[in-house]
């Protein structure tokens, strides 16, 4: 479900982390590299030493992901996890929208910024497990251009760089079904 | 960041600035009226409108109402300023940077407060602002400010703070994002104020280098000084390796700073910033030094000599009145413009550098015979023996046969001679995937598995194996071109297996013979190049070593005698 390794996975595909989650809110996610110290320099490099370049075969690689694993899903629409205004001056640009650029360039499929975040959360990537999958609740809403007619019955696949318990993936997602998009799938760079 | 621009009454200049409310209250203490044009979002778009006068697109013209700046904010502004000044000068930064910095000296600013603060020290020509990249004019003029690139390593982004097409360096990015719409302050004493004498310093430790140099030494740091001197910014000292050049610079070293000059060691390498520090700590106790290299924890501390990697020079302008460059033709720092231009700014106008090599290049060594660089040479080692010659051997095949586990008489009689003499070997290759083909092919002929090591850059265990091989426990060391420079083992040989390849140039195959006999009471190290055929820069390195080597013999400095201290 989530993409990790099939070694880790005890059953009927789906991995104790995802089993803790209700079936309605799992998203299905693909990563073409497990997060490891190495890929941690990378993410690091590109997203807060700002190496934009780095998008390009990151992308690409994600892009070779999404096409093989989501063949039959019919993707019609890219979009990504959106960044908080101030964060985004701060940084100067949306990590994951340099990705979906990419990934979206590559599958010819239109990018959409479909989601804002209405409230500025602290980093990800400094929590816990538990405060994780607390902290974020209702952060995402749709964007104000996103109308419920363009993006009902789509299925969308949102792109990240780094998927660790899928909250923030999840929180995106659930906007999204709300509108009453069909499906929603993810690809992060990695897992 | 907004910028506001101005004009005051009587002066056609246009200014930018960082905290309008400064500007008005600077101005009108000096009792001159000024018209305030706007603001942009990007000092980038400020700086191009400066000079082309074109009013940019996301100009808002006319300001909002300047909040009121009473006398006791403005009073606090100036005081700030000057408890800022000792720290800041000398250096060239990134906003972020000076975040970072005065976050260190335990000044937590609010970002107005700190806007403010550096707007008067603009005001006062403590410092000088700039766009990060300066991208106003076409596309070949565009320049880093803060590492001096141009070229492809500028790269157009789309950028969310200005909401432009901001120019980034990709240079420089490790040190932090310079780009055009982000502000570079490099405080420099544009009125050319002294600097002030080192506040802590007050008796240097004599460490007991200075009594024990040789006459070799002695007699060319009397011409060095006499260099320095003179009207020359900068001094090449030739030494061959093994010759003690850093033994050399203390007493001069030690002269500067009691002259109250700040003092920078410039090297290429991390490895040698962290071997040098503590020694140069160890001579001069009472001195503050500083080990700069990316993640040290010395990064924003203040001290009068400090030791770092040519990149962290990016941080300094005009700070250093004396800087010795070691290694100077070793990788990154020769070719390497940026780089270059780091140094020459961080070393003051009326600085000397002087640059430490045992290889200078063949340019600089027809410079120095033009007498358009001075130079000083020091053909002798410390110990007074002559440099090990290299042997030169031709293999046909040789990574066939390396390859396909085949004995190689050459390589056999070199192992062979390294045991009868009780040694250890280095044994260098030209490329990563060679240390597994020769390491191999030891095992392969009888040697035992436990004596051999090898070592390339991106190992992780690469400073066990290395500690290992010094200690010698380990008998045989197969290694890259990483280890050529600032390795010293007492009883080591050298073996060069592939010295065709073109990673062994001239300078590196002087470098890697001077791995060998560096110690006078083992001097049966020998050095060999094995090739499948004789190259020029092979030819070349033994021609300058044995040319050194009978320079070294007529000055007299290969005499026992020479070398009683």
């Amino acid at each position: 479900m989530c993409g990790r390794g099939f070694d880790k996975v005890p059953s009927a595909g789906v991995c104790f982390d995802c089993v803790r989650i209700a079936e309605e809110e799992r998203v299905m996610n693909r990563s073409p590299v497990t997060y490891t110290e190495q890929v941690a320099a990378w993410v690091r490099l590109f997203k807060y030493r700002g190496k934009e370049g780095l998008a390009t075969p990151m992308g690409r690689w994600m892009a070779e992901v999404a096409r093989v694993h989501y063949a039959r899903e019919n993707i019609s629409l890219v979009t990504f996890v959106p960044l908080h205004e101030e964060r985004l001056i701060q940084r100067g640009f949306n990590q994951a929208e340099k990705l979906a650029d990419e990934v979206g360039r590559r599958l010819r499929l239109p990018v959409c910024p479909l989601l804002v975040r209405n409230k500025d959360t602290a980093y990800q990537s400094k929590r816990t497990r538990e405060e994780r999958l607390s902290a974020l609740g209702g952060s995402v809403i749709l964007a104000d251009g996103a109308w419920k007619r363009h993006v009902a019955n789509q299925v969308v696949l949102i792109v990240d760089d780094v998927y660790t318990t899928g909250a923030t993936v999840r929180e995106c997602a659930k906007p999204l079904r709300q509108a009453g998009v069909k499906k929603v799938c993810s690809v992060t760079f990695a897992r | 960041m907004k910028i506001a621009l101005y004009q005051v009454a009587g002066d056609e200049e246009w200014r930018m600035s960082l905290a309008p409310e400064v500007d008005e209250r600077h101005w009108r203490e000096q009792g001159r009226q000024i018209t305030w044009l706007g603001a942009t979002r990007s000092i980038g778009l400020a700086a191009a409108f400066i000079r082309k006068r074109s009013l940019p697109r996301h100009m808002e013209t006319g300001l909002a109402p300047l909040p009121a700046l009473t006398d006791g904010d403005w009073d606090e502004v100036k005081q700030t300023g000057q408890k800022w000044i000792p720290f800041l000068t000398g250096r060239a930064l990134l906003l972020e940077e000076i975040e970072a910095l005065l976050l260190k000296h335990g000044q937590t600013d609010a970002s107005e407060r700190l806007r403010r603060v550096l707007q008067w020290l603009i005001l006062k020509g403590e410092c000088d602002m700039r766009p990060g990249v300066d991208s106003a004019r076409p596309a070949w003029h565009w320049r880093c400010e803060r590492c001096g690139a141009g070229g492809s390593t500028l790269v157009v982004r789309t950028c969310a703070s200005c909401q432009e097409h901001c120019v980034v360096c990709e240079t420089c990015l490790i040190m932090g994002r310079s780009r055009t719409c982000a502000p570079f302050f490099l405080f420099t004493k544009v009125q050319g104020r002294a600097l002030g004498a080192v506040s802590s310093f007050t008796e240097v430790q004599v460490g007991a280098s200075r009594h024990s140099l040789t006459i070799a030494q002695r007699r060319a740091v009397t011409e060095l000084r006499g260099h320095l001197c003179g009207s020359a910014r900068q001094v090449l000292v030739w030494a061959v390796t093994g010759a003690g050049k850093t033994e050399m610079m203390f007493p001069l070293l030690e002269e500067a700073l009691r002259a109250g000059k700040k003092v920078a060691w410039v090297t290429p390498r991390k490895d040698v910033v962290l071997e040098l520090a503590p020694r140069i700590r160890q001579a001069f106790n009472s001195v503050r030094v500083l080990a700069l290299h990316g993640g040290s924890a010395d990064t924003w501390l203040t001290g009068e000599v400090v030791v770092a990697t040519a990149h962290q020079m990016w941080r300094f302008a005009q700070a250093f009145e004396w800087m010795v460059v070691d290694e100077v033709d070793a990788f990154p720092l020769y070719g390497h413009r940026a780089l270059e231009q780091g140094l020459h700014r961080a070393l003051a106008p009326s600085g000397k550098q002087v640059l430490l090599t045992a290889t200078p290049p063949a340019g600089w060594q027809s410079l120095a015979k033009q007498g358009r660089l001075p130079s000083v040479v020091l053909p002798a080692r410390h110990h007074g023996f002559p440099h090990p010659e290299p042997r030169l051997a031709v293999v046909w095949g040789l990574w066939r046969k390396l390859r396909r586990n085949r004995p190689i008489p050459v390589v056999e009689q070199f192992l062979k001679q390294v045991e009868a003499r009780s040694g250890q070997a280095m044994l260098f290759v030209p490329r990563v995937q060679d240390v597994k083909v020769v390491v191999t092919w030891l095992i392969g002929q009888g040697w035992p598995q436990e004596e051999i090591a090898g070592v390339y850059a991106a190992q992780p265990d690469r400073e066990e194996e290395v500690a290992r091989f010094r200690d010698g426990s380990r008998k045989w060391l197969v290694t890259t071109t990483i280890l050529e420079r600032g390795v010293t083992v007492p009883r080591v040989h050298v073996l060069v297996l592939g010295a065709d390849h073109p990673v062994f140039d001239r300078a590196g195959l002087v470098q890697i013979a001077g791995r060998v006999g560096r110690r006078a009471d083992y001097q049966e190290g020998e050095v060999w190049f094995v090739a499948e055929e004789r190259t020029e820069a092979q030819i070349k390195a033994l021609k300058e070593i044995k040319r050194l080597n009978h320079c070294a013999a007529k000055e007299g400095f290969l005499q026992k005698e020479a070398y009683s201290h």
